[in-house]
């Protein structure tokens, strides 16, 4: 059972680690200035700074390609349908 | 959510394993219990913080302080009201954008003999893997009224037509663009399971091309649409990155932004965010129920079975006509908001003398980029995101792998209650979760709230539903018969874990 179900775990387990990436609604109450996260920081350069916001996208956007990219070759197809779900 | 919610009834394997009564009830107890923690406690909490009036860090927990009014004064509040007009609306407009663009899409890739049609399907999804808040951001360096990109190059051309996203057109414009997958992905399914026959029937009877489409496709194809229109709606709802960039300099607030605005005022006003959120909550509650009505429908009777080959629309010229529609698309929804990217980050200031300076290439540099990296905060961002989203992953992993064989693999009592809890956060949007979570851990001594724990923790109960869904359908293509095997007879459950055959 588990090694057949492992494709299975394998993309439900990469499609949260993507939307835990870039959730942003709920860490806004939860964070604290030691738990600091990516996307709550975003937020922050942008009341601040826009080219700096601007280079904090560009890198969290590049993360999220190549964890994308990483998932897709750890799965082999078997996350397509989890990174279709991705919002 | 998500896509989570198509196929919410699928049917459940008929025989079952694993018939221990005492074992059984333990494990059900078990995840019982771990669901009751992540899931009921935090919204009782949120309940109890909507009623309650208090500010859970400084009175602490009170019971008695638990009445009506302060929930009744929240509803009255004009604040609110403008709040909730605003959500609707934006979220109304950008459906009603997202739906025509997505079915378009769909159309195109499914029933006409459009060239590059892998591109165009690549295309319609491209906006799936753009995070809110970067589209949001990206829009800003784009349309502010201002200094927005669009608006410079609009001056070099000598027009004096401007562009303003930061206004209710824009945040619908916005919304519609990168929510319109939603509405592909659904209906894209729907016209490619669809009887063809039943479109030659007509045509056979006299109907003319747009006729057919009118009277059999559209009618046929409704109730995915019908779906897909309130999934993308429901999502838009708890959606706080592009309203909170694009909405906050016209002080347009819509209820994700309000709640947010409430808790960052001093002294906090906890209890009426968590009010609000309540209210955010029974919006999207009552369309995910009405969603699941409209799924479980009998109208998919025709949708659903055999693998039909989908009939394809021979479009002449016009095909390159659609060709471009997607080209622009692609061009507005990535390729524009990248360059806009790319050039605020490595420009030095955001301001052109003319159309020549933008590509003087001494203007560019890796100046921000040095900047951005020699605040420890940022390093410490991606670590803890890491982090985070390794402890979310494996936990909440196992803990949906657990749930989805429970439920649809064995016997166990309670394995109803188990999946009802597992699937309620269908219902709560992101930011009502965080609302909640924080009213269930901020009064509590102990300390988790503040450490990545109680980060985790949300996102798990946050994404269960999603999780358990992805699972649960992979659960489902093996066969029970290579377990039943693997055990010999009678089966037992542990045979799950133990066989390890050529698969």
């Amino acid at each position: 059972m588990l090694p057949l179900a492992r494709p299975g775990v394998i993309a439900a387990m990469t499609l949260l680690f993507i939307l835990s990436v870039r959730e942003l609604g709920s860490s806004l109450f939860l964070y604290s200035s030691r738990t600091m996260v990516m996307a709550v920081l975003l937020l922050d350069y942008y009341n601040q700074n826009i080219n700096i916001t601007a280079a904090f996208s560009l890198v969290q956007t590049a993360l999220l390609a190549v964890l994308i990219g990483f998932a897709h070759w750890l799965s082999r197809g078997a996350a397509d349908t989890g990174i279709a779900r991705v919002r | 959510m998500a896509t989570s919610l198509a196929l919410a009834d699928q049917v459940r394997p008929a025989p079952r394993l694993a018939s221990f009564r005492l074992g059984g009830w333990l494990w059900s107890g078990l995840l019982l219990a771990l669901l009751a923690f992540l899931v009921l406690y935090p919204t009782f909490m949120l309940l109890y913080g909507a009623l309650s009036g208090t500010n859970p860090v400084v009175d602490g927990f009170n019971l008695s302080a638990v009445s009506l009014d302060n929930f009744i004064e929240v509803l009255a509040n004009p604040n609110v009201h403008f709040a909730l007009v605003n959500t609707l609306v934006v979220c109304g407009g950008g459906t009603a954008i997202a739906v025509v663009i997505g079915l378009g899409f769909a159309w195109i890739v499914v029933r006409t003999n459009t060239p590059c049609k892998a591109l165009i399907a690549t295309a319609g999804l491209v906006p799936l893997f753009v995070p809110p808040l970067v589209a949001g951001v990206a829009w800003t360096i784009l349309g502010s009224p201002r200094t927005g990109l669009i608006n410079t190059v609009l001056a070099w051309l000598g027009t004096d037509w401007r562009l303003n996203f930061y206004s209710m057109p824009g945040l619908i414009a916005v919304f519609g663009m990168y929510y319109a997958p939603y509405v592909y992905m659904f209906t894209s399914a729907a016209l490619r399971n669809m009887d063809p026959s039943l479109e030659e029937a007509a045509e056979i009877s006299g109907a003319s091309a747009l006729g057919t489409l009118r009277t059999i496709t559209f009618p046929l194809i409704a109730p995915a649409i019908i779906a897909a229109t309130l999934l993308s709606f429901i999502v838009m709802l708890g959606i706080y990155g592009i309203p909170a960039v694009l909405g906050a300099p016209a002080n347009i607030s819509v209820l994700t932004t309000y709640i947010f605005n409430l808790t960052a005022w001093s002294p906090p006003l906890y209890s009426t965010a968590a009010a609000v959120a309540i209210l955010l909550m029974i919006v999207t509650g009552l369309l995910v129920v009405l969603q699941q009505m409209v799924l479980s429908g009998k109208s998919f009777t025709t949708v659903a079975g055999k693998a039909f080959r989908p009939r394809s629309l021979d479009l002449g010229r016009w095909r390159y006509f659609t060709l471009a529609l997607a080209i622009v698309y692609l061009l507005v929804v990535a390729v524009l908001p990248t360059l806009a990217l790319v050039i605020a980050a490595f420009r030095k200031y955001l301001f052109f003398r003319g159309a020549a300076s933008l590509f003087d290439l001494k203007q560019y540099g890796l100046q921000h980029f040095d900047n951005l990296f020699s605040n420890p905060l940022t390093t410490l961002s991606m670590v803890n995101t890491v982090e985070v989203a390794l402890i979310t992953a494996v936990a909440g992993g196992v803990l949906a792998f657990a749930i989805g064989y429970t439920v649809n693999r064995t016997n166990a009592p309670g394995r109803r209650a188990v999946d009802l809890i597992a699937t309620l956060p269908v219902a709560i949007p992101g930011l009502v979760i965080g609302v909640a979570y924080l009213w269930a851990w901020i009064g509590l001594p102990g300390g988790l709230y503040g450490t990545i724990w109680i980060l985790a923790l949300a996102f798990i109960a946050r994404f269960m539903p999603d999780t358990v869904k992805v699972l649960s359908t992979s659960l489902m293509q093996i066969h029970r018969e290579l377990e039943e095997a693997a055990a010999g007879s009678p089966p037992s459950a542990r045979s799950c874990c133990r066989w390890r055959g050529p698969a």
